[in-house]
């Protein structure tokens, strides 16, 4: 038998477009975050949750005239007759999901009536709003606000449907929870019966958290453990470092292995103008594979100046200015694109020639097709955004288009068809941003959504930087805690209830916790994501987990499975 | 003894379902006390109602009273003339806030006056607790226009002794009535608490 509900109050009035609003009972207070029911006429529960607190006056002369401050008998008594009489407190509540008896849930449609009994929701209805298919896999997103005792998962299949992102300040727990998010996929691959059904991740790893270890900043030792020492068979690693340790092999960057469209995507940071970039193809187009080491070259070698110039035109003293001349360039650009290459090909991960790219992509791609997920490390190139996102746009364009061309040429048999991949980027916004969405490689991925198997997951500080019709593609959000309006409204833009949404992420603890919404989830939750404990189990299937659950996990899934 | 009571009790001489007036057979000089509560136990229930108003005058309006001159205090002047004391009259009008019917306490209007010439007796404190527990019994008083601050604040104060223990939350119970009655308008209720509190 259902126990009782905590009773908090009543329906006094709202709208199912934002919010219904709930006169607490005396001595109730309830959280932002926090979920509530309400009956419905016709059967079934009203989920919603709770946006907004508000201090009201049921008549204004309370408020107009308040009692006095201190301590006096008059003022201790008049305070204490108006609460709940004069003013009263209410709360906001975003109207979500319909709960029927039968466990079935539905987007709210209808609304209770006017002073409907209003109870906090209790694990019993939460389990049957988040149910997920327990022969599916699931990640654990952590315990909603208020509920310890009970936790939320988001089925792993639906998650990465579409793509999906972290967003938060620095410092919130994003690559925890990132971390934790893949760490269940690739578990949950492990567990596939065929490899079509595997999910892999292709992860830029900026930070150097995916690989072997994470950097921590919790209680007890600086690091955990992270993919490669958690899945050692299941993750390849790959650095451009060579100094960096645990790895599977090293990436090393041909200079004509680079192509203009790759440098593209770098005009956002400022590391090429427009004019430069146009340059460029000019001059991949003339010069061919050899483009880079070519015009990086002091001087413009003989076979520059011969296809630059119509025979018997060549100049006396030949120069890159006169070659920009003869190019049609304005010679500003051009030396931007020199200097800018240059300064590029310095890198140690840079080669002159065809370095190993070729073979390391294909090997990559071989990967990820077999079922093993590839953590791309950048270790002391992490803090080089144009290192960072020239490789992930090299690697990714590339990727893409094999995998875009294997779903075309499987025409339609889910056999032939690569198993699906997640490409995860850190410092999104620079990738696609407003300028730059329509070129980038990661735009197209987020549009195309499933199309070719291969979906985003992004990890970023600023999404209102990134490119509006991007982000609206972005399926399922985890949002920690972000500051800047612009940010926050960019995120809940065009949600249902968006300015209660809003009011919940500006609430949210500067750690550790989270509003997740979207495509995964039925309706929004404020969860607080596990701890990564030295025994971390994000989990695999929900079936596995049953069977055997580890005991700090068994404690968990106990009240919610029964 | 307690006051009102007098010896005598007064008894009713005007009825009302909304306000009645009982009289003493003469004038007294401790009468019952403004907000007190008091109940005709005649007929079929038990009315109860809140003292409103006290006034002592002459019984026929026609021959006022002359006041003696001299340095004599009321008592020795009613000593020396015992004559005149017959001739006065206390009178005390009540406002009804509820009924007493079985084990029952309603804050309603009784269903009919209270008899004419009924005795008129304080409420004892078991029924000043069974009626006024949950504050429902000003709804009848604030309506009334005989009713003003400082019965209301005077009912609250009497009522709150008869709760003994329980007289600090009797008191916020019944100002949480008040103040939804009064909408929360501050100065009225300001100033009833403000009574309440004195």
């Amino acid at each position: 038998m259902t126990a009782e509900r905590e009773r908090m109050g009543s329906v006094v009035g709202g709208s199912l477009t934002k919010s219904i609003e709930v006169r607490l009972e005396p001595g109730k207070s309830a959280g932002l975050g926090e979920y509530l029911v309400s009956p419905l006429p016709e059967g079934g529960d009203l989920l919603g949750m709770v946006t907004d607190v508000l201090l009201k006056s049921a008549e204004a002369g309370a408020t107009s005239w308040p009692p006095g401050a201190d301590d006096g008998p008059l003022a201790a008594l008049l305070r204490e007759v108006l609460l709940d009489t004069g003013v009263y407190t209410a709360v906001e509540v975003n109207p979500y999901l319909e709960v029927e008896a039968d466990g079935a849930t539905a987007r709210a449609r209808r609304l209770p009536r006017h002073f409907a009994r209003v109870t906090r929701a209790d694990q019993e209805i939460l389990n049957r709003a988040f149910a997920v298919d327990e022969e599916r896999g699931a990640v654990r997103v952590g315990t909603p606000l208020g509920m310890d005792d009970v936790t939320v998962f988001v089925d792993i299949e639906k998650l990465f449907e579409r793509s999906a992102g972290v967003f938060g300040k620095s410092g919130t727990g994003k690559s925890v929870a990132t971390m934790q998010i893949l760490d269940a996929m690739v578990a949950n691959s492990r567990a596939a019966r065929v490899n079509g059904e595997r999910t892999v991740a292709l992860i830029f790893d900026m930070h150097n958290d995916y690989g072997w270890d994470m950097k921590f900043q919790g209680e007890g030792a600086r690091a955990r453990k992270s993919l490669k020492q958690r899945h050692g068979s299941d993750v390849a690693v790959y650095s451009l470092d060579p100094d960096v340790l645990n790895t599977d092999a090293r990436l090393v960057v041909g200079t004509q292995d680079i192509t203009p469209e790759d440098l593209d995507v770098l005009q956002s940071i400022g590391a090429f103008t427009g004019p430069a970039i146009e340059a460029a193809h000019e001059c991949h187009s003339r010069f061919g594979r050899t483009w880079i080491d070519d015009i990086s070259a002091d001087d413009p070698s003989p076979a520059v100046i011969r296809k630059t110039f119509r025979e018997g035109d060549e100049p006396d003293d030949p120069n890159w200015t006169k070659v920009a001349q003869r190019l049609g360039f304005h010679s500003g650009s051009f030396e931007n694109l020199r200097r800018g290459l240059r300064r590029f090909t310095r890198r140690g991960f840079v080669q002159s020639g065809t370095g190993q790219f070729s073979g390391a992509l294909n090997h990559i791609v071989q990967t990820l097709k077999g079922g093993k997920s590839v953590v791309v490390q950048f270790g002391k190139f992490g803090s080089d955004l144009t290192a960072y996102m020239l490789v992930a746009n090299m690697l990714s364009r590339r990727i893409w288009e094999q995998y875009s061309e294997a779903v075309e040429k499987a025409q339609g048999r889910a056999q032939d068809e690569p198993n699906r991949l997640v490409i995860v980027i850190e410092e999104a916004h620079k990738f696609i941003d407003r300028s730059m969405a329509g070129q980038s490689i990661f735009g197209q991925i987020a549009r195309e959504l499933r199309k070719y198997n291969v979906t985003l997951f992004v990890i970023d500080q600023r999404p209102s930087q990134i490119d509006a019709e991007v982000l609206s593609q972005i399926g399922t959000k985890f949002c920690f805690q972000l500051d800047s309006e612009a940010d926050i409204e960019a995120l809940v833009g065009g949600m249902q209830g968006r300015s209660g949404l809003r009011s919940v992420i500006a609430s949210l603890e500067s750690r550790q916790q989270a509003l997740v919404f979207g495509h995964a989830l039925p309706m929004p939750v404020v969860v607080r994501p596990p701890d990564l404990t030295a025994n971390f189990e994000a989990g695999a299937s929900l079936r596995d987990r049953l069977g055997a659950p580890p005991a700090n996990v068994a404690a968990k899934l106990k009240p919610i499975f029964g | 003894m307690t006051p009102g009571t007098g010896g005598d009790a007064p008894r009713v001489v005007e009825a009302g379902l909304r306000s009645f007036v009982c009289a003493y057979e003469r004038y007294v000089e401790d009468p019952f006390r403004l907000g007190q509560l008091v109940a005709v136990r005649e007929g079929p229930w038990s009315i109860l109602g809140c003292v409103v108003d006290t006034e002592s005058g002459p019984e026929d309006p026609g021959r006022p009273l002359q006041a003696p001159g001299g340095s004599l205090t009321a008592a020795e002047v009613f000593a020396e003339n015992p004559h005149i004391r017959p001739l006065l009259r206390t009178r005390v009008t009540v406002v009804a806030c509820g009924y007493i019917e079985g084990e029952g306490a309603f804050a309603l209007l009784p269903p009919a006056p209270p008899p004419l010439l009924a005795r008129v007796e304080s409420a004892t404190p078991a029924e000043t607790m069974h009626a006024t527990s949950d504050g429902a019994f000003l709804a009848l008083l604030v309506a009334s226009a005989l009713c003003d601050d400082a019965v209301l604040a005077a009912v609250l104060r009497g009522a709150a002794t008869a709760h003994g223990a329980a007289a600090g939350e009797f008191t916020v119970r019944a100002g949480k009535e008040l103040a939804r009655l009064l909408k929360a308008e501050p100065a009225r209720l300001s100033s009833i608490l403000r009574g309440v509190t004195a």
